[in-house]
């Protein structure tokens, strides 16, 4: 059911022979750039990908086809890439959900939704053209599907988090799965929703899918009252079986929440697997400042972090670069150890005490003063 | 021996947070525009040391013909010289950790060289950065082996001869420098028991026998193999070997001189214990001054010293790209002449040569008025 592959041996070749040149001194650092200047899709360690196509899907949305170094091993519907670009000198890291296009093993698409003030995204939109090569990392994370295809299945995606759903849509529809599908969509408005043609094509050219596209922004950020939410009525109606089957869902913190919260309190069967993206912003009173020290080696920063932000965030802007990677809680690039204190995990809501805990910096608040420890 | 005052700097304790102020000024300016310039200065380091190790190492496979010979083994010796120090001294401070690039990572960057990254980062990014020129403390100041202040006691039957072991040490300083990390002289006067240092010796075990493989056992065996069509297997095999090894020498000497200039000539305070005791941070950055001094020169200078020549301003801002410094440098020359605070700075030789007679002078017993322990209780005493 996978679109993945194992590693090809010109790539596992190559990796031997960077691996005896170490003996000589040369890092795979040095070995991966010399391939680079050959060609940015032959190195090895660090992977490639040149954009082969843009195509601007909504005013704030574009997606970018990918074309895929040899040493990409592929990836699974649902799964992330973490793609990372240079902005003013800083190697900036996001994970994406792609799109695998015909089945093909080096080829996909991210779609990318513009945020406000948001670093990587706004420059994909403004300054990545066809052409240009950006750095690529395998693809990861279990937001998939089970290895046996089940009978029905429930997707609930809002905004961007359409796309790993999408994913998963176009491989079933490929590999002609007799799955049925209810893809349960909220969307901020008509003009903001991403596929808006190609899903509604779909729900009329393939039977055994149901397409329920909502118009919602209750459970993003702005609360309104006479918008649809996500609650027990809108699932009977739309997909009477939801308690019974597997359930995936993807989108803003407010929409996982609310799944999460119908999901622990129904007598459910069906699994529900979630996945977040985007950046944590907690919310906490911007008043109450907590003291974090994080102990690196032999170096100590100390700094204070409002409720409000994410300790890595808050660390940053008492002015330390702290080593990170993706800024959403999936590359553990950031990872500390803690020593003393309390935090909440923004991606489960759940609290994080007790020593030794590992603590993701982008997607965890303070809740009280804390002492860390780098692992690396 | 009784601890002399401090007659320069600022005189108050108000004074000295004005003076902290400005350093800190300093620091926030320059750390505002680091970016892109420092990302493609850096890359730019990175690939000269490439380049030059490349063409180093090829010229040395064409044997012992004395012009490739002599430049392939040169090439090599400054491809060592920037690689540990421009790019790594400096990268491994975390000065281009801004960057988030695995290459230029502080934490994971390996240099060509004897000593552990792990290691370097405990004796030299912490103990001797912080501790500067305080005695007993600041490990690096004579290294355990030497007698350069007035502040060690006098052994007859070892500083008279220091100048005997400093040569060996100039020549085989990677090494020296490897094996610092095992506190050796704590080990040798009982202080410290081998069993306490295993894991410094792990470390420093594993990384002398990938050196010592890498340039005298598996890089001659591939330019035999090279030269086998040739028939001149073990002529190249022995000039390649040759070659590395007078490679690692080059740099060591001009790794060692740059180092002693930095901290161990004519006119730089060292310190004692009671110094750091509440010490602010104004205290500190005056500390930095007063212990390091700085090169003179062109640009090729800087580069070739790892921005070492601009010492008293990589004591002060340890992790600041240092393509940065020779910007700040004026600013701090400023800020010194208003607090009366000497500025040392020579041109390289004579430096070098004050250096020199510190060895020579303190081989013997004594020492004159230019031993200088200081304390700088006077300005904390203000306080009251």
């Amino acid at each position: 059911m996978s679109d993945s592959t194992a590693t090809p041996v010109a790539v596992s070749a190559t990796r031997r022979v960077a691996s005896w040149l170490t003996h000589l001194g040369v890092s795979t650092h040095a070995f991966d750039d010399t391939l680079e200047l050959i060609n940015p899709l032959l190195t090895v360690h660090r992977i490639h990908a040149k954009v082969v196509s843009k195509i601007q899907e909504t005013p704030s949305a574009c997606t970018l086809v990918l074309q895929a170094g040899a040493a990409f091993e592929g990836l699974q519907p649902g799964q992330y890439v973490t793609i990372a670009i240079v902005i003013n000198g800083v190697r900036h890291r996001r994970a994406y959900s792609p799109r695998s296009l015909d089945g093909a093993v080096d080829r996909f698409a991210i779609t990318i939704q513009r945020q406000p003030g948001g670093k990587l995204s706004n420059h994909v939109h403004d300054q990545v053209r066809v052409g240009d090569v950006i750095e690529i990392e395998q693809a990861s994370g279990d937001f998939t599907l089970p290895a046996k295809l089940p009978t029905e299945m429930l997707l609930i995606a809002g905004g961007s988090g359409i796309t790993p759903c999408m994913s998963m849509l176009e491989h079933l529809r490929r590999t002609e799965a007799t799955t049925r599908v209810t893809l349960v969509y909220f969307a901020r408005s008509e003009a903001d929703r991403i596929f808006a043609q190609p899903l509604a094509q779909m729900a009329r050219d393939w039977s055994q899918f149901t397409y329920v596209p909502l118009e919602s922004s209750a459970n993003t950020a702005q609360h309104n009252a006479d918008l649809t939410v996500l609650d027990t009525a809108l699932l009977d109606r739309t997909a009477p079986h939801w308690r019974m089957v597997p359930a995936y869902c993807c989108g803003p913190a407010p929409l996982m929440d609310a799944a999460r919260a119908l999901w622990s309190e129904s007598a459910t069967v069906g699994r529900l697997k979630l996945e977040a993206f985007g950046a944590a912003k907690p919310s906490g009173d911007p008043n109450v400042r907590h003291k974090i020290t994080l102990k690196r080696s032999n170096e100590e920063l100390a700094f204070e972090a409002p409720a409000t932000e994410t300790v890595l965030v808050a660390g940053e802007q008492a002015g330390f670069a702290i080593k990170h990677g993706c800024r959403q809680g999936i590359c553990h690039e950031c990872t500390c150890r803690l020593n003393h204190g309390a935090l909440r995990d923004l991606t489960t809501g759940e609290q994080i005490t007790g020593q030794g805990q590992p603590v993701r910096l982008c997607v965890t608040a303070a809740l009280s003063d804390v002492q860390l420890e780098s692992m690396n | 021996m009784t601890s002399q005052k401090i007659n320069v700097g600022p005189r108050t304790m108000r004074e000295m947070a004005a003076f902290e102020q400005e350093i800190n000024a300093v620091k926030a300016e320059a750390r505002q525009k680091v970016g892109d310039k420092d990302a493609r200065y850096i890359r730019t380091i990175m690939w000269t040391v490439r380049i030059l190790e490349i063409s180093g190492r090829g010229l040395l496979m064409l044997g012992w013909f004395p012009p490739t010979w002599l430049l392939g083994t040169f090439l090599l010796g400054i491809s060592k010289i920037i690689d540990n120090m421009e790019l790594g001294h400096n990268v491994m401070h975390g000065q281009f950790n801004f960057m988030n690039d695995p290459r230029f990572n502080g934490d994971t960057f390996e240099w060509d060289g004897a000593c552990p990254k792990e290691g370097w980062r405990q004796t030299h990014n912490f103990v001797h950065h912080t501790y500067t020129n305080v005695i007993g403390k600041d490990r690096d100041f004579g290294y355990g082996m030497l007698r350069l202040s007035s502040d060690l006691r006098w052994r007859w039957f070892y500083h008279p001869f220091q100048s005997v072991y400093l040569l060996l040490m100039v020549v085989f300083f990677e090494w020296f420098v490897a094996l610092h990390e095992m506190q050796t002289d704590k080990l040798f006067t009982g202080r410290l028991a081998f069993a306490d240092m295993q894991t410094e010796w792990g470390n420093i075990k594993r990384k002398v026998k990938q050196q010592f493989f890498k340039d005298y056992v598996w890089i001659p065996l591939l330019a035999a193999l090279v030269a086998l069509p040739f028939g001149a297997s073990v002529d190249v095999a022995l000039a390649v070997l040759a070659g590395n090894f007078f490679g690692n020498i080059i740099r060591n000497v001009w790794a060692w001189a740059i180092i002693f200039c930095g901290h161990f000539t004519d006119d730089i305070y060292t310190f004692d214990r009671k110094t750091i005791e509440g010490e602010t941070q104004g205290q500190w950055y005056l500390r930095q001054i007063l212990g390091s001094s700085n090169i003179k020169g062109s640009k090729l200078m800087h580069i070739m010293s790892g921005n070492l020549s601009h010492q008293i301003e990589h004591h002060l801002f340890p992790d600041l790209p240092a393509n940065r410094y020779a910007e700040v440098a004026p600013q701090i020359q400023a800020i010194c002449r208003k607090y009366n605070i000497p500025y040392n700075i020579g041109y390289f030789l004579p430096q070098l040569a004050t250096v020199m007679k510190r060895v020579l002078r303190y081989s013997m017993p004594g020492g004159s008025q230019k031993a200088m322990s200081m304390t700088m209780e006077p300005m904390s005493a203000e306080k009251a």
